[in-house]
C-alpha cells in the first residue's frame, strides 16, 4: 500500500524581525525612532518545524496534536503546499484539499451565489462542476431565495452556513482541516458533524490538527505529538492523547474530559 | 520512532457514516514539495497552470470590478466618464499652450496616452501589495502566485476596456482618421502587455519583501506622468540632449509609443518596438530568476 502523504526530513526555517525592547526612561527618543524607524528590529532565522519524517496511509486519520505554537498550522500550511519547507521534501498522491479558513475569500458585497462561484472555482473545480453543485449547496445551507442577495444583509449564522456549504460539498482523497470546524445553529450543528464524517469517511486519508481529545480520539487513528516543531510522538492515537497527557505539566486543568 | 504503523482503521463513530463509506477513487494528481532550490523556470510552469485553470483569476477579477461599482447607477461607465472629462478640460487648455492650438492631433494623443498610462500606473503600483493584501488566499487557499499575477493585471485590463471608447470619441471630436498603419498595434499591444506583466511579477515580488517599494512606486509614477510625453509632445525642434535622456531613459516612453505612434501619427516606432523586444527576454529571465529564488521565502514574507 501506497502512502498517501510521505514526508522525509522536513524543516521550515522562517525569517523573524525581532523589534528591541524600548524604554521611554532609558531612551526618551525611541518614541521618535519607532515612528521613523518602525523596522530597526533585529533579522533572525526561527526553525518553526525540525526534521519531521512521517507517512500517511491509504486510510490513516492523523490527528496533530500539540500545545499551541507547537507548529500545527504551519505543518498543515506545508502539506497544503502554500508555505514550502527549508529542507526535506514532500509527496503527496491524489487530491489534497485543506479546510484551513472556511470564509476565506468570501466577498461581502457580492450575492450568495457569486460567492459559490468566486470561492468553487479557487478551489479548483470547473464550471460545470461548479453548476452542478450549486442546487445541493442552497439546500444543505437552507439559504433559499436569500443565495441571490448580496451576504451583506446575511446574518453571522448563513455566512457561516453558506461557508460551511461551500467547502465541504465535494471530498477531496486528502483533508487537512485545522480544528473541527462547525457553523450555525444547534441544528445545523448536528447536520455539519454529519456531513463533515460523511466526509472524512470517504476521504482516503486525513490530518486533523485540533485541541479537543474528544474528536481526536473519535474520528482519527494516528495521532502525531508535536512539541516546539519536533515530533515527540508518533502511533496509535489513543497512545498519542495518553502521551500527550503525561506529558502536561501536572498543574494545569486536565483537558480530558471523560 | 514507529513511523509506519498499519493499523486497521478505527470504524467512525457515527455509525450512518462509517456504513455508507465508499472510499472516494483516487485522483491521479501526484505533487512534489521539495525544499531544494526551484527550477528556473518555475515562473513559466506556474503562468502555465494558471492559463489552465483560467476560471479562477477571470471570474475573480470581473466580480472585482463589478462588486467596486455595483451600487452606482452608471457603474464602470464611470472610468469611461473620468478618462474623457480629463481628455476634454486638458485637451482644450493644453491643446493651445503645448502646441499654440495648430493641430487638432492633441487630444487624440493624451487620450490614447493617459489610458495607456492608466494602464501602467495601477497594475504597478496595484502589484507592490498585491500579495500581502491577499495574503490568506496565498497561506490557506489553494491560490498560486501566478494566479493573483494574472488577477491583478485581467482587473487593470477591464478598466482599460472601459477607458478606451475614449480614444475612439477623441478620434471622432477632434476629427482625424487612423490610416491603415494603425493596425501595427494588434503587435505591439501584445507586446507592450508581456512586459508589463513581467514588471508586475518582479514588483509584486519586491513588494512582498520591501513594502517600502509601494510608497517608492507610487511617487516616482506621479513624477513620470510629468516626464513622460503624455500631456506634452515630445516635438522635434524642443529636442536636445536632456529631452533626449529623459524620453529615452523612460520605460514608459517606449510603451506609450509603440501604441501611440502608429495609431495617432501613422508611424511605425521601429526603434522603440526593438528596445521592448530586447527588454522582453531580459526582463523575463530576470522574472524567473526573481522567482526561482524567492517562491520559497514569499508566503513567509507576507
Amino acid at each position: 500500500m501506497e502512502s498517501l502523504i510521505s514526508a522525509h526530513q522536513l524543516s521550515l526555517r522562517i525569517p523573524v524581525v525581532r523589534n528591541r525592547a524600548t524604554s521611554l526612561r532609558t531612551n526618551p527618543l525611541s518614541l521618535l525612532a519607532d515612528f521613523y524607524m518602525p523596522r530597526h528590529g533585529k533579522r533572525e532565522v526561527r526553525t518553526l518545524i525540525h526534521d519531521l519524517s512521517f507517512e500517511v496511509q491509504d486510510g490513516h486519520r492523523l490527528a496533530l496534536i500539540g500545545p499551541n505554537g507547537a507548529g500545527k498550522t504551519t505543518l498543515l500550511r506545508l502539506l497544503a503546499g502554500s508555505v514550502f519547507p527549508s529542507r526535506g521534501t514532500i509527496i503527496t498522491r491524489g487530491k489534497v484539499r485543506g479546510l484551513l479558513n472556511v470564509s476565506l475569500g468570501l466577498q461581502g458585497a457580492a450575492t450568495g451565489l457569486e460567492n459559490i462561484y468566486l470561492r468553487g472555482l479557487s478551489m479548483g473545480f470547473t464550471l460545470a462542476e461548479i453548476r452542478s453543485m450549486v442546487p445541493e449547496i442552497v439546500e444543505f445551507s437552507e439559504l433559499g431565495d436569500a443565495i441571490y442577495d448580496s451576504m451583506q444583509t446575511y446574518s453571522a449564522g448563513m455566512r457561516a452556513r453558506l461557508a460551511f456549504s461551500i467547502v465541504t460539498a465535494r471530498a477531496p482523497n486528502v483533508l487537512l482541516m485545522d480544528e473541527w470546524i462547525s457553523a450555525g445553529d444547534k441544528h445545523f450543528v448536528e447536520k455539519a458533524h454529519d456531513r463533515l464524517q460523511a466526509q472524512v469517511s470517504v476521504c482516503r486519508a486525513l490530518v486533523l490538527a485540533s485541541h479537543s481529545e474528544e474528536v481526536v480520539s473519535e474520528i482519527c487513528t494516528h495521532g502525531m505529538v508535536l512539541k516546539s516543531g519536533r515530533m515527540i510522538f508518533y502511533g496509535k492515537v489513543d497512545d498519542a492523547l495518553n502521551f500527550y497527557d503525561q506529558m502536561k505539566p501536572s498543574n494545569s486543568p486536565a483537558r480530558r474530559v471523560n | 520512532m514507529d513511523q509506519a504503523l498499519n493499523l486497521p482503521d478505527r470504524p467512525l463513530a457515527a455509525g450512518k457514516a462509517a456504513s455508507s463509506a465508499q472510499k472516494s477513487e483516487l485522483a491521479p494528481e501526484k505533487r512534489e514539495i521539495s525544499g531544494s532550490p526551484i527550477k528556473f523556470f518555475q515562473l513559466i510552469r506556474d503562468f502555465y497552470c494558471s492559463l489552465k485553470r483560467s476560471g479562477f483569476w477571470l471570474y475573480s477579477s470581473w466580480i472585482e470590478v463589478l462588486l467596486s461599482y455595483r451600487s452606482t447607477v452608471l457603474g464602470p461607465l464611470w472610468i469611461l466618464i473620468g478618462t474623457l472629462t480629463f481628455v476634454f478640460f486638458v485637451g482644450i487648455l493644453y491643446g493651445r499652450v503645448v502646441l499654440n492650438g495648430q493641430s487638432n492631433v492633441y487630444t487624440v494623443h493624451l487620450a490614447v496616452g493617459l489610458t495607456i498610462w492608466l494602464l501602467i500606473t495601477q497594475s504597478l503600483v496595484g502589484s507592490c501589495h498585491f500579495f500581502s493584501s491577499n495574503r490568506s488566499d496565498i497561506l490557506d487557499g489553494d491560490t498560486n502566485y501566478t494566479d493573483l499575477i494574472l488577477k491583478l493585471i485581467t482587473k487593470n485590463a477591464i478598466d482599460f476596456l472601459h477607458a478606451s471608447p475614449a480614444i475612439v470619441i477623441a478620434f471622432i471630436m477632434a476629427p482625424l482618421m487612423p490610416s491603415s498603419m494603425a493596425l501595427v498595434i494588434l503587435i505591439t499591444l501584445p507586446l507592450m502587455l508581456f512586459n508589463l506583466l513581467w514588471m508586475c511579477t518582479i514588483l509584486s515580488i519586491l513588494g512582498a519583501r520591501f513594502p517600502d517599494l509601494q510608497e517608492f512606486t507610487q511617487s516616482s509614477l506621479r513624477l513620470l506622468f510629468f516626464l513622460t510625453p503624455i500631456m506634452w509632445v515630445a516635438q522635434q525642434h524642443l529636442r536636445g540632449p536632456w529631452v533626449d535622456a529623459l524620453l529615452y531613459f523612460n520605460p514608459f516612453y517606449y510603451f506609450i509609443e509603440v501604441i501611440r505612434a502608429p495609431l495617432v501619427y501613422g508611424e511605425i516606432p521601429y526603434f522603440e518596438i526593438a528596445i521592448l523586444s530586447v527588454a522582453m527576454p531580459i526582463g523575463w529571465l530576470t522574472a524567473c530568476l526573481l522567482y526561482a529564488r524567492t517562491r520559497p521565502w514569499l508566503a513567509l514574507w507576507l
